[in-house]
Order: C-alpha cells, then structure tokens, then sequence
C-alpha cells in the first residue's frame, strides 16, 4: 500500500501539532480525529482537542436546554397591524382586533386547503392563512371567524416588497375566538346602510335556486319574515356544509348568521358557512312562521274587488286558471292567463323570463294559484302584471295533477304518470336499473312496485359528480319533469337535488 | 447612466465585493446580503430610494462571484459553508499534495459551467417547464423531504468498527459517529421548533432569526477547528494547466446540475444535501469529477435558486438570498427575469477570471502568515455581524448552535445533519404535524 507521507516542509505557526494532525502509522491527514480512518491507528491529541468535544457537548446540550426554557418563558409579542416592517418578516407575533371579513374556505376536492380570513386592529388590516392541518382543525372544529367577531392571533408574519403583509396560522391553539353578540335584525330593515357588518336573520324560505352544474353561480335562497324579504346567497362549498340538506325546501323556518353585502346595487346577504343556516322546529318555528306573508308589501285582494283606481299598487290575488294562451313562436308578447275568483275574472300576464322559472308551477288550467304583480290597464282592461316568477305559487294542481310540485307532497307510484301530466313536476321513489351513457347525460330506468320509468340526468342539471353517488340497486326519491321521448315517458329532474339517496342500496 | 450600463457597474462591483468575503472563512454571503437589505430599507426609510437595477444586479453579483470563489478558503483554509463539505475531502487531498490551486481551479471551472448551465439551459426553459413541474410537485413535497432526511440519517451507516477489540468497545466505535449524527440532527431540529415558534430575536430583525444558528451551527465550528487543531499546509504547486477534458466537464455539469438543481428547486434542500445525492445518484468516482460536479452543485445551487424567484409565472421562493430580497422587490416580468440571467452570465465571467489571481494570493497568504489569525479574524468578523443584527440574543443563539455544529466535526460524522435545524421542522409543518409537536414542546 502506498502510503501517502505529508511533506516535511510545513508553513509558518504549525509545525508543533505535526504530530496531533498526522497519523504516527501511516502519516495520513486525519486533524481532530482521534481514530486514524485509514488504518485504524489511536491519535493522541492535545487535552484541548479532547475536552472541546465534551465541551461542545455540554454546550449544545445545556444551551439549548436554556434556550428551550427561555423560548417557553416568552409570551408571544403582540404587535399593530401599523407597526409591521419589512425586517419583521418571519417574526412570530401575535395582533388582536376584530375580524373584518367572512372566512374565505378554499378547497381540493372535498378537502379543505387553506382558510383566511382578515383582522382589523384599528392601525391596519392583516390577512391571516391557515394552511391545510391548521385549515382542517379550524373548519372542523367550528371555529371558523366570522365578520365582527373579536380575536386575538399568533402566527409568523410574511412581509414582502409593495407591502404585501400576511400572517399565517402555524397553531389553531393560537386562534383564541370571541363570537361576536349578533343583533337579530327583521329582513325588512337590512339596507344598505348595513354593509359590511354581520347580523343574524330568521325567516322563512320562499323559494331556492340551485346553480346549474358546472356553473359558477352560488345557490340563492329567498327568506321572509313578517317585514320584508332578501335573497340570501352561499356557494358550492358552503352548501356541503349545510348538516340537513334534506330540509332546505320552501317553507323552511330558518335562523341564519349571514353578511350583509351588495350585488347588482342590491341588498344581498351572505352565508359564509353551511353551519351558520339553523333549521328551527317547533315552537320557534311557528313563531316565525306565523304572520309571514312571501311578500310581506303586497296588498291581499279579492279579484273582485280590483278596481281602475288601483291601478299601478302591487297586490296579491288568488284563483283558479280559466285559461293559458302562451305567446305564438317568435312573438314578444306575454304569457296571458286567466284567473277566476267567485266569479270575478283577471288577466295575468307574465313574459318568456318568467315563465322560463316557472317550472313546476307552470299555470294549468284548473290549477290554483295564489299571484303577486302591479295592476295595470292594457287596451282598456285590467291586467296584473307579473315580473318574478317567485310571484306565481301554486296553490293547488289540477285534479287530474297528483301530488304535483317540486316542493311539498306525496310520493306517486310511476304507474300513475300518465301522457297528460306532462310538462309537470312528479315525485317518484324507486330502485335504480341500469345507467345508460346518452349524448349530455345519462338515463336510468327507476322501477317501483308499480311499474318504471326512465329518468334523464341532462349534465347540465346534474353533474357528473353529482350522479357518483347513483348506482345500481339504489333507493332514490326523485323529483322531475314528465316529459316524453320517442313515445316513452320520462322524467327529468333540474338539478342534483331532486335526486336524492335514500339507502345505501340493496 | 444608460440603465444597461448600470445593471452592468453594479453586477461588477458585487462580484468584486464578494471577492473580499468569499476569502474570509466562514463569512457567508447571506450574511452580508442581509445587511444590504437592511441598509437599503433604512436609505428608504429617510427617503432615499435606490432603484432595482442598482441593488438586484449587485446582489446577484455577489452570489454569483461567492458561490464561485468561496472554494479557495473551502480549499486552502478549510472552512467551507456546508454545500462545500464534500469538496474539503478531495479538495484537502489536492492540497496535501500541494496540489491545491489545481483543486481550487477544477472546482472554479465547475461554477463556470455551472453558469453556462443555469443561462443557456436552466434560463430558456425554465419558464416554460418549471412552473408546470412545480404543480405537479407540490402535493408531494412533504414525503420528498422525509425521504431525503432518512436518506441523509442513513447514508451514514456504517462507519467505524473495524479496529480494537471485539465487544462493547468495537460497538460504541461502530455507533459513535453514527449517534452522533442522530443527535446533531435532533438538536438542530429542536433547535429549528424553537427559532421557528419563539425566537428570542427582537421581532424587528426577525428576517434574520436563523441567521446565528447557522453562524454556529456551521461558521464558528470551522474557524475554531481551524485555530485549535491546526492543518499543516505544504508547499503548493501552481500549475500551468488543469488534468481535465471534455468529458469530463459534462459528466460533471450532469451530475452537478442535478444535485444543484435539485437542491435549488426543492424547498429546504441546500447545496449539500444535493451535493450528496448527485454524487451518490451518480456514483463518480473520478476525483476531479467530482471536485468539479461540487462546484457546478454549489453555484447551481446558489445562483439558481435566487434565479428561481425572478422566473415568470413560477412563483417559488428558494434560498435565503431570494428571501431577503422579497423583503424588497417582487420580481413579476421578463424584464426582471433577463436582467438577472444578465447579471448571472457577466458575474460568472468576471467571477471566475479573479479565480485565478485570488488562488494565488491566497497561496501567497497562507506562506507568509499563519492562517490561524485569518480564522479568528474571520470569527470576529462573523460574531460581530451577529451582534449587531441580533444583538446578545444573537450571540446566545450562535453559542448555541455553535455546541451542536461541533458535534459532527469533533465526532467524525456529517455537518450535513446540522441541516436538521430547517428539515425536521418544515418536513413536520408540511406533513401537517408541525404544530402537534410544537404544542408537545410547549412552545404554542
């Protein structure tokens, strides 16, 4: 073996730890080691070399036992938003003030990826993230802040160039959350002089409308009280909050934590969290209930008692449908139907952007319905017009209508749905056959003890995620259209919600 | 001044710059990237505000020129950052030899290629490839850096136990080093929780709150092996041309490029650790590719990942230069992103045309003083930079570290674990765990 010797020339300082740094064996470079790595050789080293070792020891294990007690024995600094500079970035600090915004959720999936939400503490505003554990624990926990509540944050800061100043969440521990007192505020009242702040409503759903799959809309709901109505809008995500959805139907009593916001210069209130929507019951939903009227400013009025002089005041009629003249294709003219009280007649009209809504309670004749419009005259005849499609209800279908109407009432076997209902809303319960792929969609066959029926889930109404949980052999309660296809009757639900599991399948 | 020949001026006189520090043992250049900030944001705050292609060009020089240049101290006086460690072994035996300058020109022709790599390759594409690669990474960054830990843990075994008698004594030899890089890897991590939770460092320099732990942790061990110990230097041979060729160059751009580029693209991986995995992925065994591999490692590890915060549509921040500089200016156009390549092409030019003048001069240093002096006088320079960013705390912090970067230097295992300190604690925050431990230690 060729050993390699170092060369006897050394430089200025050094030659007196020749001996400490080359092995006396095989004269290798080996410097503090003890242990020649080459052949094994033990070098005896000066005693300061040997006790730096125990030394570092002791060092790295005492100081950093006192650097933990240090750390542990340090509250967090609490800082102003307005404080914050540059070189603060990485600082671990904590602010306290009010939170100024809903908590944004954001998503993967079904899985929670970060959630922020912003604090005011009166010197300036600070976004605060928390990532993924920390987003899940908060969202699952129910501790996600809510606009006007008060709480106190301790997180690293992020300060980067333009001012562009964040703290991110590293503990959920270290969220210490005050719900804010939120007052109950009467739909009625909420203006726009309430942007901007969280209250809490209650009321009773008139009318829900789901966003068509694979838009980008939020789910809208509408809800009264004895003083007034609004719209109260939440999105995809939060809607998979809402605990039982099974009972977001019209009619619903409803207490809900909501954000006051605008939409198209419209008061719009805001649900940031499916948990904030309670459903009530009993006495309390009652309570609510009574004395609700949809829309609270309409005037009730019998047919009869219309007159000339009302002309222009907005009113609420009921009746049964004499008659529906829809307009001829490619005509602008209105939907006219005429509705009959004890005798006394009235012309409804409404045009194609409210009959498109209509659905279920599309008038029949026969039907009755209880209508909301502004009276006006039209070639010398009284005329109510219609502008919402919510100002249409039915009231009661046609006879030969069973159970009708996507909201309320009674399963029909499918042996009852004859070629006459067609174009109206049924409910059916069955078990599922087998899925067929069509153009835009997917047809299943639904089998109840009276017969089946194919039902048509257009993409457009029920997405593909929508329908995963639809298989074979499953117990579903399905609410559609009846429509016919190729001389065959089917039924053809608007949106995912018309369709819904009841078991985990035979 | 046309803003050409500014970006120019400036790039100039940050490589020159880095020149002075690359020579100082120990002296990282994030050190001094760190008081530029400083002194820029406080010109700011009196009103005086210095435009980007002045200070971002500059630093860019610097790295550029000190990820290049900080081989010949690696070399000559044997204190290197911890991306160098695996150029000391090769590169102490060239010296022993009295073929340093040889070892130090090798490396330097591989930070030039390293250049050539990261303008005319990592440049084009990077815009185009990367912020797709970084999608598709994302979600498993967390297992990736858990992998690389057991990987840097177990890449030690086994070391020792072939000499002495057989029983305990043979046990302990065999585990010492191997415990010992376990422990150095669990203080450091520890070490991180308690920087990363409850720094003691005055929240108004927090942006420099790991700044003395890595100061000891990797700085301080150096310099006081350096004056305690002692290395006796022979003679060296200035030679007139290098040993390499062709093949040479491009097994080491590949293999350097890889680990460098690994390590700048991941978060948390530094030099060192992709410096290891280059050279054990690609299994070198030519000790000149080797030294060369490290230095393309090195500069691509360093100059990419700064370069990695001015690519469009990307969006990543990796290493502690394109920190700092967040702090300033946030790069969003093309017109950042070629004014930086720029600044890498002519700083990797001007930086390696000084290689060889200063690997002289240092030759030339070291014969006529004792370089122990150049290590303490580097160790007051670094402590009295810690001092004056940090204060006592700072200084608390760097003793620190300081015990536990002694740790694998005196017990002969990798000063690589010291990197504990950042992995353990990001690795367990990725993963979603973060927290849960820190709530164990009391620390939230």
């Amino acid at each position: 073996m060729r050993v390699v010797a170092m060369n006897a020339e050394s430089l200025p300082g050094q030659q007196e730890y020749r001996e400490q740094i080359i092995c006396p064996s095989c004269g290798r470079f080996v410097g503090p080691l003890t242990r020649c790595p080459y052949c094994g050789a033990r070098i005896r080293k000066r005693l300061s070399v040997r006790l730096f070792r125990y030394l570092a020891l002791l060092l790295a294990t005492v100081g950093l036992f006192f650097l933990y007690l240090m750390a542990t024995h340090r509250e967090v600094p609490r800082i102003r938003v307005g404080d914050i500079r540059p070189t603060m970035n990485f600082a671990y600090v904590r602010v306290a003030g009010l939170v100024s915004s809903d908590a944004r959720i954001y998503r993967e999936g079904d899985a929670v990826r970060s959630l922020r939400f912003t604090v005011d503490d009166g010197s300036g505003e600070i976004p605060v993230t928390a990532y993924r554990a920390q987003a899940r624990e908060l969202v699952a926990s129910g501790r996600v802040p809510r606009m006007g509540d008060k709480v106190e944050v301790a997180g690293s800061l992020s300060v980067a160039a333009d001012d562009r100043v964040m703290m991110r969440l590293q503990s959920p521990d270290q969220l210490i959350l005050t719900r804010a007192e939120l007052p109950l505020m009467p739909l009625g009242s909420v203006s726009t002089n309430d942007v901007g702040r969280s209250i809490m409503v209650k009321g009773v759903i008139s009318d829900i409308r789901a966003p068509r799959p694979n838009s980008r809309a939020p789910w809208l709901i509408r809800v009264s009280d004895s003083s007034g109505e609004k719209g109260i809008s939440f999105w995809d995500d939060t809607y998979a909050e809402i605990a039982d959805k099974d009972r977001l139907v019209p009619g619903a009593a409803v207490r809900a934590r909501v954000s006051v916001g605008t939409f198209r210069g419209r008061v719009q209130l805001r649900l940031a969290s499916g948990r904030d929507l309670e459903f009530l019951q009993g006495e309390e939903a009652a309570a609510v209930s009574a004395g609700v009227r949809p829309e609270g400013r309409y005037e009730r009025t019998p047919i009869s008692a219309l007159k000339p002089s009302m002309v222009g005041r907005e009113v609420e009629v009921s009746g049964r449908v004499l008659d529906v003249r829809p307009p001829r294709e490619g005509s602008r003219a209105p939907w006219r139907v005429v509705l009959e009280e004890d005798g006394a007649q009235v012309m409804v009209v409404y045009w194609d952007k409210v009959a498109r809504h209509l659905r279920a309670k599309r008038p029949e004749k026969g039907a009755y319905l209880v209508v909301r419009g502004r009276l006006a005259v039209y070639r010398g005849r009284l005329q109510l017009k219609v502008s919402n499609s919510r100002d249409i209800e039915l009231t009661r279908a046609p006879q030969h209508a069973p159970d009708a109407g996507s909201g309320g009432g009674g399963i029909l076997p499918i042996a009852k749905i004859t070629p006459e209902m067609k174009g109206r809303i049924v409910r059916v319960r069955g078990i599922l056959g087998q899925a067929r792929s069509i153009p835009g969609g997917v047809v299943y066959q639904l089998k109840d003890d009276s017969g089946e029926i194919k039902v048509v889930l257009w993409d457009r109404f029920v997405s593909g995620e929508a329908r995963d949980a639809l298989d074979t052999g499953r117990r579903v309660r399905v609410s559609g259209k009846v429509s016919e296809y190729h001389g065959q009757l089917e039924i053809v639900p608007q949106g995912a919600y018309q369709v819904v599991v009841e078991d985990g399948g035979e | 001044m046309s803003l050409v020949l500014t970006v120019v001026v400036s790039v100039l006189i940050g490589t020159l710059i880095s020149t002075v520090l690359s020579c100082l043992p120990g002296l990282h250049v994030y050190n001094v990237i760190g008081l530029l900030v400083l002194l820029v944001l406080t010109l700011g705050s009196h009103g005086v505000t210095l435009p980007p292609e002045v200070y971002l060009p500059f630093i860019a020089g610097m790295i550029v020129g000190w990820s290049m240049l900080n081989t010949i101290p690696s070399v000559f006086l044997g204190a290197p950052d911890e991306s160098a460690i695996f150029t000391v072994l090769p590169g102490q035996k060239y010296l022993m030899f009295g073929r340093g300058f040889e070892g130090a020109m090798i490396t330097g022709v591989g930070g030039l290629a390293g250049v050539f790599f990261l303008v005319l390759v990592v440049g084009p594409l990077a815009p185009h490839y990367l912020p797709v690669v970084q999608q598709v990474m994302r979600p498993h960054m967390h297992w990736v850096l858990w992998v690389i830990i057991t990987y840097i843990l177990m890449s030690e075994w086994p070391k020792g136990g072939n000499w002495g008698p057989a029983g305990w004594s043979k046990f302990f030899d065999a585990w010492r080093s191997l415990l010992a890089g376990l422990a150095t890897f669990l203080l450091a991590g520890l070490l991180g929780f308690i920087l990363l939770y409850r720094s003691p460092v005055s929240t108004d320099m927090a942006f420099q709150n790991i700044m003395p732990a890595f100061v000891g942790l990797f700085a301080v061990p150096w310099c006081l092996v350096n004056m305690i110990s002692g290395v006796s230097v022979p003679e060296q041979h200035v030679a007139a041309s290098l040993d390499i060729d062709g093949d040479v160059i491009l097994r080491s751009v590949g293999a350097g490029g890889l680990g460098g580029g690994f390590a700048a693209f991941f978060p948390v991986i530094t030099g060192g650790v992709g410096g290891l995995l280059a050279g054990h992925a690609t299994a070198q065994r030519d000790e000149r590719v080797f030294l060369m591999s490290q230095g393309v490692s090195k500069l691509v590890y360093y100059t990419g990942a700064f370069m990695l915060a001015f690519v469009p549509g990307l969006g990543i921040t990796r290493g502690g230069g394109a920190w700092l500089i967040r702090t300033l200016y946030t790069p969003r156009t093309y017109y950042d992103y070629f004014m930086i390549l720029g600044a890498v092409a002519i700083g990797g030019a001007a930086a390696y045309l000084m290689m060889e003048p200063l690997t002289r001069g240092i030759i030339w240093l070291i014969r006529r003083f004792n370089y122990r002096y150049v290590s303490a006088a580097a160790l007051v320079i670094i402590m009295a930079l810690v001092y004056a960013i940090t204060g006592w705390v700072g200084i608390f912090i760097a003793a620190v570290g300081t015990g536990i970067g002694l740790i694998p230097v005196l017990f002969a295992s990798r000063r690589l674990n010291c990197l504990g300190i950042l992995l353990l604690p990001i690795a367990c925050n990725m993963s979603g765990v973060g927290h849960h431990v820190a709530a164990f230690l009391h620390l939230v």
